[in-house]
């Protein structure tokens, strides 16, 4: 019961980012230049992304300030284990991702035969390293609002806002004005998860995006080790 | 009644207590706003159409700001501590209380939610001052007025439905699920995302015999100025229908469940 229910939440989730591939489709727009079977390249890699998203990250987090407020964090402290790693991706959820893996692949596909992309080594290399990249900022731009817990203890207000603008992803980031393209690459690199493999298959990433691309995530990782381990000695146990 | 009116206040205090949590979640419904404003802005600017699904341009990117903000208003969350009160044994003070369950979440909802509702409503008729100055969409202060009305009509109607849907807490043991797939079911079917007339006609049409559509579409379709005047009245006496309609559901419900509750704690 509990299965079809997780599933039913990712559907209806999975049903308005559908929603908007219908729109595109219906109407035929071209956006900044991409036909809709390319934009439906963005959305399927959006769904897909989604799915590391659910089946890594939500969990932890909605878990994440529960467990600094009753002190169960102190429990991982004594663990061997990197106490980053257990209290960021302890809980791993499986089943509730199956439509977006079956939709997103699907969509990703149609996008890439449609865009007339070649299949081979090469393209698939560079759609999975950028990838791989777009998973590494996802967990960064997702894990460092939760250092905050130390400090204030409910960030969720916080946690609506990282989500609604996680939705940006929905469209390519060009469809946005300039500015807000540059603060999403740049400054709050939400825009690396789920663009810049499609752009990089499509050949449309410049040289100096195709570095920030390889870049940003690095740096965003160590920035993320580095502020965990400054809010884990400000920690204070909140248990008995 | 005093004592609901208590609750009622205390309930304005404790919302009140999280206003900047507030302020930051309104924050966050500009997020969706703005893609939508982007992606309808390039549909109608590719298309060249004087109208899409129904809707012009300047109506359009009012129904989607408009939209968004209706959903932040009609925001819930008493479900969970519903869920919590039959499955921890919290109803067990309303046996020995001179108080009913229902009125007591009421009260609390409207205190909670009432600032929250009135906030938005603010928002909401800053965003349509811009729409019709600068989209030259025309509104009739008619429409205000009975907006106002089915605007106040979707508030009682949401209760009624999360209540309902937390009564499913007598016989589930985990409600997370089911409380999130509905949100996001009503989200969608209610017009929060999109106007319902993109789903087409005959689709819309059988949409319409679900309740949803009142809690977000319809009234803004009365503000909006589509519906004529005998659509409206018609449009909130369906309103009116089913809070009366699941008001009745939740009673029968509420004493099935209560059959089924066990008095757990001390």
């Amino acid at each position: 019961m509990n299965i079809a229910l997780g599933l039913l939440v990712e559907l209806g989730y999975l049903g308005i980012k559908l929603l908007y591939a219908y729109i595109i489709h219906d109407t035929g727009v071209h956006i900044s230049g991409f036909a809709p079977q390319s934009l439906f390249l963005f959305i399927g890699t959006f769904i897909l992304m989604t799915v590391f998203f659910v089946a890594m990250l939500q969990f932890n987090i909605m878990a994440f300030d529960r467990q600094i407020i009753e002190g169960e964090f102190d429990l991982i402290l004594t663990k061997p284990v990197s106490a980053q790693f257990l209290a960021t991706l302890k809980y791993v959820e499986t089943w509730m991702v199956i439509p977006n893996i079956v939709v997103g692949l699907g969509l990703v596909g149609y996008g890439w035969y449609e865009s007339g992309i070649a299949f081979n080594i090469a393209n698939i290399g560079l759609y999975l390293a950028y990838g791989v990249l777009g998973i590494v900022t996802m967990y960064c731009v997702f894990t460092l609002p939760l250092l905050l817990t130390f400090k204030l203890h409910n960030i969720s207000a916080l946690h609506s806002l990282i989500w609604a603008v996680w939705d940006f992803n929905n469209l390519p980031h060009r469809i946005f004005p300039s500015p807000i393209q540059i603060i999403g690459t740049v400054f709050l690199p939400i825009f690396l998860i789920t663009n810049f493999s499609p752009l990089a298959v499509m050949g449309e990433l410049s040289n100096v995006e195709m570095v920030w691309g390889g870049i940003a995530p690095i740096l965003l990782f160590m920035m993320t080790c580095w502020g965990w381990k400054r809010a884990i000695r400000a920690y204070e146990s909140g248990g008995g | 009644m005093s004592k609901y009116k208590w609750l009622l206040g205390m309930g304005l205090q404790k919302a009140l207590a999280y206003r900047i949590n507030y302020a930051v979640t309104i924050m966050a419904a500009v997020f969706p706003i703005a893609l939508q404003w982007v992606l309808w802005q390039a549909i109608f600017n590719y298309t060249e159409a004087d109208q899409l699904y129904g809707l012009s341009y300047s109506e359009m990117l009012s129904y989607v700001v408009l939209a968004a903000l209706m959903a932040q208003a009609l925001r819930t969350g008493f479900e969970y501590e519903m869920a919590e009160d039959i499955k921890s044994g919290g109803l067990n003070r309303f046996i020995v209380q001179p108080l009913s369950y229902f009125g007591f979440r009421l009260s609390v909802f409207i205190g909670t939610n009432l600032g929250y509702f009135v906030a938005t409503l603010a928002v909401m008729a800053v965003a349509l001052w811009v729409a019709v100055e600068y989209w030259t969409l025309s509104i009739e202060l008619a429409h205000i007025a009975l907006f106002v009305l089915s605007a106040i009509g979707a508030f009682f109607l949401q209760f009624m439905l999360f209540y309902l849907l937390s009564l499913t807490a007598f016989w589930l043991h985990e409600v997370w699920a089911l409380f999130e797939s509905v949100r996001v079911i009503s989200l969608v079917l209610s017009g929060g995302v999109v106007p319902l007339s993109v789903f087409g006609e005959s689709l819309e049409w059988w949409l319409s015999l679900l309740p949803f559509q009142y809690l977000i579409y319809f009234p803004l379709q009365t503000l909006t100025g589509v519906l004529s005047f005998e659509q409206i009245f018609f449009g909130l006496l369906l309103q009116f229908f089913w809070i009366g309609g699941l008001m009745l559901v939740i009673s029968t419900i509420w004493r099935r469940g209560s059959r089924s509750y066990l008095a757990l704690g001390g």
